[in-house]
């Protein structure tokens, strides 16, 4: 099959990409002059297939429509040029006008005469064209302006930045690859050797051009040249090494061995197929040795730190690792990582370097662009937006992108990375603009998303980790705190344990004491030797066992109300009513006063001057306090001691004061007095028939009517001042 | 006639045991002490054949009396009835450990057998 196929096979493709480049954006100028330059180049390269195999007319004139057609490669590749990536500022009229002038005689020369191409000639090796001596005249006029197309995408190339200057510099890399060849078959060659055999070529060259320009035209995420370029050249040499080799092989068995070229073809071509990997890898690991060794260097630290950072489990030092890491690596200007914080349901700023805290990137809160990132868990770059509203497909889209670019703007982000981790957006990796001015390329990109996703890992780990160090901590803060609690509970009840200790062995022996007299006595009845006793011994003995009777009943009653008034429903059983209170007091003094003769003391009561105003209160619980304090006065005072009972109103209150000239209480023991089984230390050697409890139910009972009061004054071995104040009823 | 000294602070104990060693037609005389501080001052003054002491009493209790009995070389001879409603073991060792020769719950006993008690360990001595 003759080779030369493949122009016809190039020129269909051309169609098709020109189709494709129109239909991407049909109002673009670039887009239209890339289509209008690959609809030429594939008529040009369809007529120059029919000049090497003539059909419906001759070689001789096919050979006059491909140079026809050049005119108007020549003249989209200078207008793309002045549109792409951006539109020049200077007007096109003139270099258009100047263009079409010089071609029409031009085009005359080429249909019209032979001073342009003499002739066709047919010989072995195929057609071949006889040029004119006014050859040079078209060449001129178009490498003046392929000049000037070269000069237009230079200047936009160190003009621009960010992705127009990729663009440019793979248009220019495509015009390149393309013109240079193509001078040297078309030109170079003819002009010099006269040899005019490779013609056939250039169409092929084209398709760099075309290819370059249409990739950076169609695709706004690019591919960063120098790796094309290294990676082309890998592909290359590998190639063309191991073919090499393997025709060398072919060649050498065919021309030594009788055996089958058949087998061997088989055997060369699977062995080519297992070497071209290893060879390949070889001229990989040359090429990054040797070309571009910044990036090399760059993507491999970027990988680097996507490993390192899952070894991480530092919350602090992941965040820093990447930002210093990625802004160092791919020279941003700015570079910094915000996350979502549950406590303020806000992204805060967890490391930034480079930006300028106040415009904005502390504002994240939960607005389109989060929620975008959210959505589609991809990365935005700031300069694709203007491509995504360009291409936008409704209003609506268009909108969205335009919103994204102004949440962008407003936080200085040339690129966004989100974080996701379970489905939500965790946090995101800001970064600002390369400081060369490049932009970010596809193999940035798959990098980058490559390390967000381990560092989305790194970080939810890390944040788990703080929360269960918290925890851990708050745990045994916790656990601490309720050891102490416990422990002082322990004391407390320890306490109590020993107070009811205490309370047990001093009520067992104030039960057994009036027992003892009662039990003692009767058995005297009993073994009838009270009838050898005087008459007045046995009534003392009757009288004796009255009272001690009587003292045993008082004790069962103090440790039953005790007990009673440890139900959670005390204060319900009290019955209030209003009651003068005169009439308790006078009645407690009564009952009182021939106890205190006994004891050899003085019971006084100072009654008010003027009727008191009525109180509420629970009468037989109040008067059962007043009994505790009074008989308490009495035990605790020594002969000839005074105990004074006084009533009077003061500020809206009935007040009641027992006071005493008894041994008192010491300070520090106040505070215990009123609770159960307690007793102030100095009355522990006194004997008194009391149970231990009588200022526990005093206190029980002023705690329970509401607004009572009890007051305590005492000094040791002065005396102690019960006062009790009751709010009059309003 | 023999001396027995009670250090007793109810006036009601005091009468009924008083009158028990009295219709016992015993050969006893009964000294009584009204509080701790009269029974160290009385066994020590009267020289008793034998105390009967309770312990719970105003101001000097009845362990510090039989310490003080059985400190001074001229009682420490006397024995000694703890005579008390307290019933706690570790009082009970205490006054043993001290000396005393007998440790007697009030409720135990009825005033006859206390006489009775009295009379045994005064002819034991």
């Amino acid at each position: 099959m003759d080779i030369k196929i493949t122009i016809l096979i190039i020129s269909l493709i051309y169609f098709i990409i020109g189709g494709i480049v129109y239909s991407r954006n049909r109002k673009n100028l670039a887009n239209i002059s890339l289509a209008f330059f690959t609809y030429s180049t594939a008529l040009w390269a369809f007529s120059f297939y029919f000049y090497e195999h003539p059909y419906f007319l001759s070689s001789f004139i096919w050979i006059k429509i491909v140079y026809f057609f050049v005119f108007f490669i020549i003249f989209s590749l200078f207008y793309l040029s002045s549109v792409f990536p951006y539109k020049s500022s200077y007007s096109l009229s003139l270099p258009i006008l100047i263009y079409c002038l010089w071609s029409l005689p031009n085009i005359y020369l080429l249909f019209f005469t032979n001073l342009w191409i003499k002739d066709v000639v047919f010989q072995p090796s195929g057609y071949r064209t006889i040029l004119g001596p006014l050859y040079f005249s078209p060449n001129i006029l178009w490498s003046v302006f392929t000049a000037w197309a070269f000069y237009n995408l230079i200047k936009k190339h160190f003009k621009t930045k960010g992705v127009n200057n990729l663009q440019s510099r793979y248009a220019f890399l495509g015009i390149f690859l393309f013109v240079i060849p193509a001078v040297i078959v078309d030109a170079v060659l003819p002009l010099l050797t006269g040899n005019s055999g490779y013609f056939w070529l250039s169409p092929i060259f084209s398709f760099f051009f075309i290819g370059c320009t249409t990739y950076a035209i169609i695709r706004y995420r690019l591919m960063d040249i120098r790796i094309v370029i290294k990676k082309s050249a890998v592909y290359l040499i590998s190639f063309s090494l191991v073919s090499g080799l393997a025709l060398l092989i072919m060649f050498t068995v065919k021309e030594y061995t009788s055996f089958s070229t058949m087998v061997f073809g088989v055997g060369v071509v699977i062995l080519s197929l297992l070497i071209f990997d290893p060879v390949k890898a070889f001229f990989q690991k040359l090429a990054d040795k040797l070309m571009f060794r910044e990036v090399y260097t760059y993507q491999e630290a970027i990988k680097t730190l996507g490993s390192e950072v899952t070894r991480l489990i530092k919350l602090d030092k992941i965040i820093d690792l990447v930002v210093d890491t990625i802004k160092k690596t791919m020279r941003l200007d700015r570079a910094g990582i915000l996350l979502f914080s549950l406590k303020t349901s806000s992204f805060q700023v967890a490391k930034v370097i480079g930006f300028n805290q106040a415009n904005g990137i502390s504002l994240v809160r939960d607005n389109f662009l989060t929620l975008y990132l959210e959505k589609t868990k991809n990365l935005i770059v700031l300069e694709e937006l203007d491509f995504l509203i360009r291409d936008a497909a409704s209003q609506e889209e268009k909108a969205n992108f335009e919103k994204l670019k102004v949440n962008m703007k407003r936080i200085e982000a040339s690129l966004c990375l989100p974080l996701i981790s379970k489905n939500k957006l965790q946090g995101i990796i800001v970064l600002g603009a390369k400081v060369s001015g490049d932009a970010y390329t596809r193999e940035d990109l798959d990098l980058l998303e490559t390390l967000a996703n381990q560092a989305s890992v790194a970080i939810e780990n890390a944040i788990q980790y703080e929360e269960i160090q918290d925890l851990t901590g708050n745990l045994q803060q916790k656990v601490d705190e309720q050891v102490e609690e416990i422990r002082k509970k322990n004391i407390h009840l320890k306490k109590l344990l020993k107070m009811k200790g205490e309370f047990l062995d001093i009520a067992s022996h104030q039960l057994r004491t009036p027992v003892s007299v009662i039990l003692g006595t009767i058995s005297m009845f009993k073994d009838r030797s009270v009838l050898r006793m005087p008459e007045e011994t046995r009534e003392k003995f009757v009288d004796n066992i009255y009272k001690k009777a009587l003292k045993l009943r008082s004790i069962i009653e103090d440790i039953l109300t005790a007990s009673e008034m440890d139900a959670i429903n005390f204060e319900e059983r009290l019955n209030f009513e209003p009651t003068q209170i005169e009439d308790i007091t006078s009645e407690v003094y009564q009952d009182n006063i021939s106890d205190a003769e006994k004891s050899g003391l003085t019971l006084t009561y100072h009654k008010p001057d003027k009727k008191l105003p009525l109180v509420s209160i629970d009468r037989n619980y109040v008067k059962e306090a007043l009994t505790n304090i009074v008989t308490n006065a009495i035990q605790y005072t020594e002969e000839k001691g005074k105990v004074i009972i006084t009533t009077q109103e003061k500020g809206g209150s009935v007040i009641i004061k027992v006071q005493d000239t008894g041994i008192g209480i010491p300070k520090n023991e106040i505070e215990n007095l009123f609770k159960k089984f307690s007793r102030a230390s100095n009355a522990v050697n006194m004997h008194t028939d009391g149970s231990g409890l009588g200022l526990f139910i005093v206190k029980k009972i002023i705690d329970s009517h509401p607004g009572t009061k009890i007051f305590l004054e005492s000094e040791e071995g002065k005396g102690t001042s019960f006062s009790l104040s009751f709010p009059i009823i309003k | 006639m023999k001396k027995v000294l009670m250090v007793e602070d109810d006036p009601d104990q005091v009468f009924m045991y008083t009158e028990a060693f009295k219709v016992a037609d015993s050969d006893f005389e009964v000294i009584v002490a009204k509080d701790g501080e009269e029974g160290i001052k009385k066994a020590k003054e009267e020289n008793p054949d034998v105390v009967v002491l309770d312990i719970l009493m105003n101001g000097t209790s009845g362990i510090d009396v039989l310490e003080e009995i059985k400190k001074d070389p001229k009682t420490k001879k006397i024995p000694v009835l703890v005579f008390t409603n307290l019933v706690q073991e570790h009082i009970k060792k205490k006054v043993k450990e001290l000396g005393a020769e007998e440790f007697i719950v009030k409720t135990d006993i009825v005033p006859n057998d206390i006489v009775k008690k009295v009379e045994k360990i005064v002819n034991r001595h």
